[in-house]
């Protein structure tokens, strides 16, 4: 189908609309899959941050358990205390390694670092209160009051510093999960919209071949009802045919018996009293036998073209120059050596029933010779040649012709463009001719002048 | 009955002017002197088995038996099953003659056993020649078991 006709474009309806709800459904997957990437960021960007604060808190409850250890070492002078305060000097190189290994964006590496050095102050702020009481240096003096003093404002500082970093650290989380709401609302959208449109696709695609299919199965309906009727015209005709041929068969089988027994009793009478009889006697009887004799002719001829009718034609390849010299034989045979000049071309062999167009034959040529006899030199050619896959056949003759207004009744039964005194004959032989021609498919025609001559064609289908 | 002590040929053949021709074209050359004619197949059968108006005469068996085919009540094809299936009758050679080349009724006869059909020329001349050919191919030409 050419993409100029409209139904090109009707017939692929279904498969653009399909193709669109696919790439949709297509797309939709991609939208959802990045969504749950994104979903996942963001968990693990929660998660991240609050690694983050949970690492700074612990920062801080370690520098706190040194302060407290520290504490309880200043005030009660056993050594024990300041086992913690070890614990935690060791342990928050670690934590902050740990820290620091977390992906930290630049300004929180600067906060980390602040925080270290705030951290590492307060730590000599302890060990300088520490080292105070190991010299038993009184509490209440002034260099341990500066010196606790101080420490109270070092971890003043990391609080702040601690606050400032968390809120930091939140602040970015919100922002990324602002951003991570929209694409999440757009994406909502998105799913929503693409699907309600694929849908939409199918259920268009489905009403279409809905109808398209209701359409063809009626279409179909009209071509079976269509079928039908033909299918019983052509019986009826068969039917009317076959009675038409069987009625034209009995008739003339049931003629012959009467015809024969008039026939056979002139000649019975002729006989017998032949000697009895005057001239004018004689004469009639003469003109009953010679009728008689006629009417047997086209009783025959009309069997003959009513059996062609019902007889089977069974195909072979033939050889016609072959059959046409058996034909030409028979007719010497029948009427005596003709006078007629003959000239043969090469014909084509023809695909075809033996008897029938031996039977063809037969007749064009006796019409053929019949025609021409009354000429000084009869003329009589045969060609054939093969032309827009058929075989034409000719039989021409140099006779006596025809006028092409009567050509219409040319191949009609017992139709006669010629007084039967002038040329005997029936009027069934063109009509034979014409039957047998058809039946293998082919066709007759005939060009003629009167007083010119005539040329008969007749064209079989090539073989297959 | 004294008539058929001896017969030659049994005709049988419904229509009277076919059967008066042949007879006549056999007569011509002949052939005609013991020559049966019945207008039937039912009658055909009541003489060669002695049934019917025939019951009590003495057997034929004729040396040729020409059939119509086409008869009212038994038709010329019934008789020549009958006839074969007779063990004295079987041999008799039978000629079927008709109007009609039927093809269907050429192929039963061959079938059944006839010895030739013949279809009845409608012109005078060609009717004498075939019945008198047949008449002298199967009377004279013909050799038959003793």
């Amino acid at each position: 189908m050419r993409p100029d006709n409209p139904g090109f474009w009707r017939q692929r309806i279904p498969i653009f609309g399909v193709s669109v709800a696919l790439i949709v459904f297509v797309f939709i997957a991609v939208i959802s899959f990045v969504s749950i990437n994104q979903f996942q960021q963001r968990a693990d960007a929660v998660e991240h941050t609050l690694n983050i604060i949970a690492k700074i808190e612990k920062i801080v409850s370690q520098t706190r358990e040194a302060e407290s250890g520290s504490r309880g070492f200043v005030i009660a002078g056993r050594s024990e205390f300041l086992e913690s305060v070890d614990s935690s000097k060791r342990d928050l190189p670690t934590t902050f390694a740990a820290l620091a290994a977390l992906d930290l964006d630049a300004s929180q590496k600067k906060n980390v670092e602040q925080l270290r050095s705030l951290v590492d102050a307060r730590f000599v702020m302890l060990e300088k209160l520490i080292q105070l009481r190991h010299q038993d240096v009184d509490i209440s003096s002034p260099a341990f009051q500066q010196a606790a003093d101080e420490g109270l404002q070092v971890m003043a500082s990391v609080r702040s510093h601690v606050a400032l970093m968390q809120s930091t650290e939140k602040v970015l989380l919100s922002k990324r999960d602002a951003k991570f709401d929209a694409s999440a609302r757009l994406t909502k959208r998105l799913i929503l919209f693409g699907t309600v449109t694929a849908l939409l696709m199918i259920i268009c695609v489905f009403w279409w071949l809905d109808k398209e299919i209701r359409q063809r199965r009626l279409a179909e309906q009209a071509v079976v009802d269509a079928n039908q009727t033909l299918l019983m015209r052509t019986k009826q005709i068969e039917a009317t045919n076959s009675e038409l041929e069987s009625f034209s068969y009995s008739i003339s089988h049931d003629l012959r018996i009467p015809l024969r027994a008039i026939a056979g009793y002139a000649r019975m009478v002729q006989e017998d009293y032949g000697s009895e009889l005057d001239r004018e006697g004689a004469r009639l009887l003469e003109v009953i036998c010679s009728n008689a004799k006629r009417m047997g002719l086209l009783i025959d001829d009309l069997l003959t073209f009513s059996k062609m009718g019902r007889q089977g034609v069974s195909a072979a390849t033939l050889d016609m120059n072959a059959m046409v010299g058996f034909a030409m034989d028979e007719l010497h045979r029948k009427d005596g050596e003709s006078r007629a000049t003959l000239s043969v071309g090469t014909l084509p062999a023809a695909w075809g029933d033996r008897a029938l167009l031996y039977q063809v034959w037969m007749n064009l040529l006796s019409n053929a010779f019949k025609y021409s006899q009354t000429r000084a030199d009869p003329q009589i050619k045969i060609e054939g040649r093969i032309e827009g896959g058929e075989i034409i056949y000719s039989v021409s003759d140099n006779g006596v012709g025809f006028d092409m207004q009567y050509y219409h009744k040319l191949f009609g039964v017992f139709q006669r463009l010629h007084a039967a005194d002038e040329f005997p004959g029936t009027g069934v032989g063109l009509a034979i001719v014409q039957r047998i021609v058809t039946r293998h498919g082919g066709r007759v025609w005939a060009e003629a002048e009167v007083g010119r001559g005539a040329q008969f064609f007749f064209a079989l289908p090539l073989k297959g | 009955m004294d008539e058929f002590q001896y017969v030659d040929i049994l005709l049988v053949e419904d229509t009277a002017t076919d059967a008066e021709m042949t007879i006549r074209a056999l007569r011509k050359r002949g052939l005609a002197n013991h020559l049966v004619w019945l207008k039937d197949g039912s009658e055909a059968l009541d003489f060669l088995f002695q049934t019917g108006s025939f019951a009590g005469h003495e057997r034929h068996s004729p040396k040729l038996i020409l059939l119509d085919v086409k008869m009212p009540k038994v038709d010329g094809i019934e008789v020549l099953r009958r006839i074969r299936q007779d063990h004295k009758l079987h041999a008799i050679p039978v000629v079927m003659l008709t109007s009609s080349a039927e093809e269907r009724d050429i192929v039963i006869s061959y079938e059944i056993g006839a010895n030739s059909y013949i279809v009845k020329p409608v012109d005078t001349d060609d009717f004498d020649r075939v019945v008198s050919e047949v008449g002298l191919y199967w009377m004279i030409v013909n050799k038959l078991p003793s």
